[in-house]
């Protein structure tokens, strides 16, 4: 009889951690603005803390734009130590602004209470202009693999020295069969990334490749016209290089 | 009379330590140690116990039909169906969009609130963890077997 009531007990803690894994988030997001045809756009927000603001790179991946100017609106309340209240973002040609928020961790509630942002959380979009942009690129040496799936499949690192965030990251040259997955790692003036092939068919047979990768940063224009890099701009793959399997 | 349920396994030291690691490492462990560990650990934690958890909440259910008393080999094959639904569950959540999204937005509308699943085709490696719950599960029906053989 105290084993089922012990089972019990254990049964509904057991239920209630599988389902609150971790505690919700509450979430304020922002009205987009349309995106203009085929130029980057100057975005500025405002925000009472530092919002996450996030596009979609016109490949199918997603990424995080960090202010390229923040400064404190006048008169703008409630911006934290870190975040002056206001921030402009170049969303770059050819990718679309995703969302805009501000979140926070909620308490966890389990038996009651909505998770909810407090009234004085706001962020929005104060304006969206089509700019100009110039591109700076890096291409990095080919780099010959083996793709044989019989194998565990080859994992490079590669690390890019940017003078500013974000990164694109592309991998050209994949052959049919074989998917190059691109990971994240640190991001700063330096990032890291790490390439993983993977075989999109199991039966592909075994392919040597020779690839490059390329990575590119945007920056806004001064003026209303088309410019060059300006001087201190740069972006550069310092190595692509191959993991040791003990090393994954 | 139907007498006692079979035991579940959940009380095993093993499922017990792992909704245990499970609760310390969601609510503590991966606040204050975010990484690659912590962030394992719970797949691992959940892979061990999920399984004899969803089998304790379907065996009820079951007695409640008076022409399915689950016997011995239908708890079994409901231990089997468990363990290969639970580790299906795990790789569609970590490899599938639409199955990350549907299972934010399930537990989201629990909770109230947003919730966010990393989906991450690295945390497929606690999959092999969801072996140890019919490990767990034969051990404890064999305990309570000889239990029972002990009394009579």
């Amino acid at each position: 009889m105290r084993r089922q009531w012990a089972e019990r007990l254990v049964i509904v803690i057991a239920a209630l951690a599988s389902l609150a894994t971790s505690p919700g988030w509450w979430v304020v997001q922002a009205t987009l603005p349309p995106p203009p045809p085929d130029k980057a756009m100057a975005v500025m927000v405002e925000a009472s803390r530092e919002p996450e603001v996030w596009i979609e790179d016109g490949r199918g991946g997603q990424k995080r734009l960090a202010p390229t100017v923040a400064a404190r609106s006048p008169g703008a309340p409630a911006a934290t130590p870190t975040w002056p209240g206001e921030g402009r973002y170049l969303v770059p040609a050819g990718a679309r602004l995703q969302r805009v928020e501000i979140r926070e961790r909620c308490k966890l509630k389990l038996c009651g209470g909505k998770c909810k942002p407090p009234d004085t959380e706001y962020v929005r979009v104060t304006s969206a202009t089509a700019v100009d942009a110039w591109t700076a690129q890096a291409r990095s040496s080919p780099v010959t693999t083996v793709l044989d799936t019989s194998k565990p499949l080859p994992r490079y690192r590669a690390v890019i020295k940017s003078s500013r965030l974000p990164v694109t990251f592309e991998v050209e040259g994949a052959p049919d069969g074989f998917t190059p997955s691109i990971w994240p790692g640190a991001s700063g003036h330096l990032t890291e990334l790490r390439v993983a092939w993977f075989a999109s068919n199991p039966q592909a047979p075994p392919a040597t490749v020779t690839w490059t990768a390329r990575a590119t940063i945007q920056g806004e224009c001064p003026g209303p016209a088309a410019c060059a890099v300006p001087e201190g701009e740069a972006v550069q793959i310092m190595a692509v290089e191959e993991e040791a399997p003990d090393a994954r | 009379m139907r007498g006692d349920p079979p035991p579940s396994g959940l009380l095993h030291p093993i499922a017990l330590a792992a909704i245990a690691l499970l609760i310390v490492n969601d609510h503590l462990l991966k606040a204050r140690y975010p990484g690659w560990l912590t962030g394992k650990l719970s797949d691992v934690a959940g892979m061990v116990f999920f399984p004899l958890l969803l089998r304790a909440l379907i065996v009820p259910i079951l007695r409640l039909r008076s022409d399915l008393h689950p016997g011995r080999e239908l708890r079994e094959r409901l231990l089997i169906a468990c363990v290969a639904l639970t580790a299906l569950l795990l790789a569609a959540i970590k490899l599938a969009e639409p199955a990350t999204a549907a299972c934010e937005q399930l537990l989201g509308a629990l909770l109230g609130g947003r919730v966010e699943i990393v989906r991450d085709p690295t945390d497929l490696l606690a999959l092999p963890f969801v072996l140890v719950a019919p490990w767990i599960a034969r051990r404890a029906e064999r305990r309570a077997a000889a239990d029972r053989f002990v009394l009579v």
